[in-house]
């Protein structure tokens, strides 16, 4: 018998929900965002500058501080006057900093009160926090695949034992670090030791972080993630601290500023317009053995320049503006905009209220082990390709993908703790930069392109800028721990889909994912 | 009455038969080879999408061999032996699929290696493309086809159960449950 026109309602009903459920995350995923209009955003230089605030701990014992961050989405005024949901750490954008001493051990719990789902993107925003700059242990590593749902919480645990330097902590979930980065999951982590203390260079007040990053706002306020074929995510406004194209008002003196591009795809080629030197101070690993002056600061995502801008010369009541300039080359994967060429503005409006602190010294850091690694002491050379097949970016080949289906057990590398070994990284498809970045350990670049690396690449790093058809040559010791660690593409586009593998020291690190599992909850202080 | 009773093997009509009776063997003739060349076509959809799932992981590749072979076979079966039980096993199997289908496509299945121990990994949502819709149409088109060949009361039931079913995942829609 037929059936009937109640049944066929019935079975309508059940029908219509099976296939057009499952569909309509495809079609509001799709639903193309109407950017903002160029004439609803601030003018460049009008939002005043101001610095993400630094985080007491919640409480502090003999050898450890302890910290709770709780990730949750909030509605903040990027654009004066319209509303934009972001998720942070505490609910701000940046997240609060951290500041350390070496030597002092840190334990911060993570709480995941993120929405169920991405507001846009309707995926489980689960999160892996990593803090970038520091040789964690694996587990307290970020490790892609380790994650925290919302609903769950994990303390991390960092024993701070590396030298000074500009640390960032930022979500690295697997699949989703670009979405969750990008709606604002990043923030600062300085740590302190002696010789930073030793050296005259600005502190206090004039030690400024700078988080530049760029984003693009849809007429109702929310972020636009459009990923382009997971090739990058390109904004038409750049942030510094959260704040479009800000102007800060400086005093005539030197000021230290820490520099960390948290652009998801973007890469910057700084200037002033007074033509005035920035002196590089620092990178990612800590001081340089000796400044660097240079005139254009090229820097990729997740890299971190200390520089030091001298304001004496500048006569009160002028204005210095930080420049972003476009490539001279062909290959420039930025998408520019009308303004993307502005960063932001320094106000000259007093003398110098203070005079401690305001050298650059000739001499940094001479001893960092790091930078006293020679090729004669390698036991190991390694090269690693970088490409794109079948859509996806990889590494030699290969996955995270790959990684996952081995069950976690692949690996690019196996050296041993404190070895010594040569990485050749090789981007010879020319189709992208890629800013990569080698977890647990600092290194030295060797050479770019068979040439000396740039002058700003003369300290230890973490992440080393290889642009297109670019090669370079690296040198590391690995240590101080076993375990995996991960490698990828800082393009956190290409890091999700899937330029990502991994590397083991020695065997018999703890695992991971498991040695230290998220729990549910929500949990009072540490 | 079973339906094995009602049903005449295909290609022999009963002879002398009412016409209202012909007309009822006709159409049950016609569903049990529609259901029969869906459920068919569904599973050589998913033998098709195989071996991709197999470089995901060999239990996604396995288990979509084994829903394409079975549903094959459900086919060949209630092609050679339509009735109840056939019908039962083909709608209600179908249904399994579909129901893997659609939580695979809205909340995300946390199982494979990405999601050993009920942690680590963590598995998505999947986007749910041409082949998986149409396998899933497929499906539904068995599952109303096979309706037709149960007997009255049971038919009701089934019927009311889908129904209600398809209600709860709109409702779960409509609340927010589906993300």
């Amino acid at each position: 018998m037929a059936l009937t026109r109640r049944e066929m309602l019935k079975l309508g009903i059940a029908g219509s929900a099976a296939v057009a459920l499952p569909l309509q995350r495809v079609v509001s995923g799709a639903v193309a965002q109407t950017r903002i209009a160029e004439s609803s955003l601030p003018a460049p230089f009008t939002v005043p500058f101001a610095v993400p605030p630094v985080i007491t701990p919640h409480r502090t014992d003999a050898t450890t501080d302890y910290y709770m961050l709780t990730q949750k989405q909030s509605t903040v005024q990027i654009l004066p006057g319209i509303n934009t949901p972001v998720w942070g750490y505490n609910g701000i954008v940046p997240g609060p900093t951290i500041d350390v001493q070496q030597g002092r051990q840190v334990l911060i719990r993570q709480v995941n009160k993120l929405p169920d789902r991405h507001p846009i993107a309707g995926y489980q925003p689960w999160t892996s926090t990593h803090l970038h700059g520091s040789p964690s242990l694996p587990q307290f590593d970020g490790y892609a695949s380790d994650i925290t749902r919302p609903g769950q919480y994990k303390d991390y645990r960092y024993s701070n034992t590396e030298s000074a330097r500009t640390l960032w902590y930022h979500d690295h979930g697997v699949h989703h670090t670009a979405e969750n980065a990008y709606m604002g999951l990043a923030a600062f982590y300085r740590l302190h030791d002696p010789l930073e203390v030793s050296l005259p260079i600005p502190k206090g007040n004039y030690d400024i972080p700078l988080m530049i990053h760029d984003a693009m706002f849809a007429t109702d306020g929310q972020l636009i993630g459009d990923d382009h074929d997971h090739s990058g995510i390109m904004g038409d406004v750049i942030l510094v601290n959260g704040r479009p194209w800000p102007v800060m008002q400086v005093e005539q003196r030197k000021y230290r500023f820490r520099i960390l591009v948290g652009s998801m795809s973007r890469s910057y080629r700084l200037k002033l317009d007074s033509g005035q030197m920035m002196t590089v101070i620092a990178g990612d690993g800590g001081f340089m053995p000796v400044p660097q002056p240079v005139s254009v600061l090229r820097t990729g995502m997740a890299e971190r320049y200390e520089v030091i801008i001298d304001f004496a010369n500048i006569p009160i009541g002028q204005r210095v503006v930080m420049r972003n300039l476009p490539r001279s080359d062909s290959d420039d994967n930025n998408i520019s905009y009308t303004h993307t060429d502005k960063v932001m503005a320094f106000d000259v409006v007093a003398p110098s209220s203070s005079s401690a602190n305001n050298e650059i010294p000739a001499v940094l850091d001479p001893n960092n082990p790091v930078m006293a690694l020679q090729p004669a002491q390698a036991v190991a050379r390694r090269t690693m390709k970088l490409d794109r097949s079948k859509g996806q970016w990889t590494i030699n080949g290969t996955s995270w993908a790959d990684v996952v289906a081995s069950g976690y057990k692949k690996v690019m590398a196996n050296p041993k703790l404190n070895d010594i070994e040569i990485w050749t990284i090789e981007n010879a498809s020319g189709g992208w930069f890629h800013p990569l970045h080698i977890h647990l350990v600092d290194f030295k670049i060797l050479d770019r392109n068979g040439l000396p690396p740039l002058p700003q690449e003369l300290g230890p790093k973490d992440v080393v800028y290889v642009g297109e058809n670019e090669t370079v040559r690296l040198i590391m010791r690995f240590g101080p721990h076993l375990g995996k660690y991960m490698i990828h593409c800082h393009n956190m586009v290409h890091e999700d889909h899937d330029m990502m593998t991994q590397f083991e020291v020695g065997t018999g690190g703890p695992d991971p994912i498991r040695a230290a599992l998220p729990k549910w909850g929500s949990p009072p202080a540490p | 009455m079973s339906i094995e009773t009602e049903i005449q093997p295909v290609g022999s009509p009963a002879v002398g038969a009412p016409p209202a009776v012909a007309a009822k063997c006709s159409a049950s003739r016609r569903a049990v080879a529609l259901g029969a060349f869906t459920s068919a076509y569904a599973g050589l959809v998913h033998l098709v999408v195989a071996p991709e799932h197999l470089g995901h992981w060999w239990v996604f590749g396995v288990f979509m061999i084994a829903v394409g072979v079975g549903q094959i076979g459900l086919a060949g079966w209630v092609l050679r032996r339509p009735g109840t039980s056939s019908a039962m096993v083909g709608i209600l199997g179908s249904l399994a699929i579909v129901a893997v289908y659609f939580v695979a496509h809205t909340r995300g299945i946390d199982i494979g290696p990405a999601g050993d121990d009920g942690h680590g990994g963590g598995h998505d949502a999947e986007t749910a493309g041409p082949a998986a819709i149409a396998a899933t149409v497929g499906e539904l088109v068995t599952i109303g086809a096979f309706i037709t060949l149960l007997p009255l009361m049971l038919r009701r039931r089934v019927v009311n159960l889908l129904g209600a079913l398809g209600l709860g995942a709109w409702a779960l829609w409509l609340l927010g449950g589906l993300g």
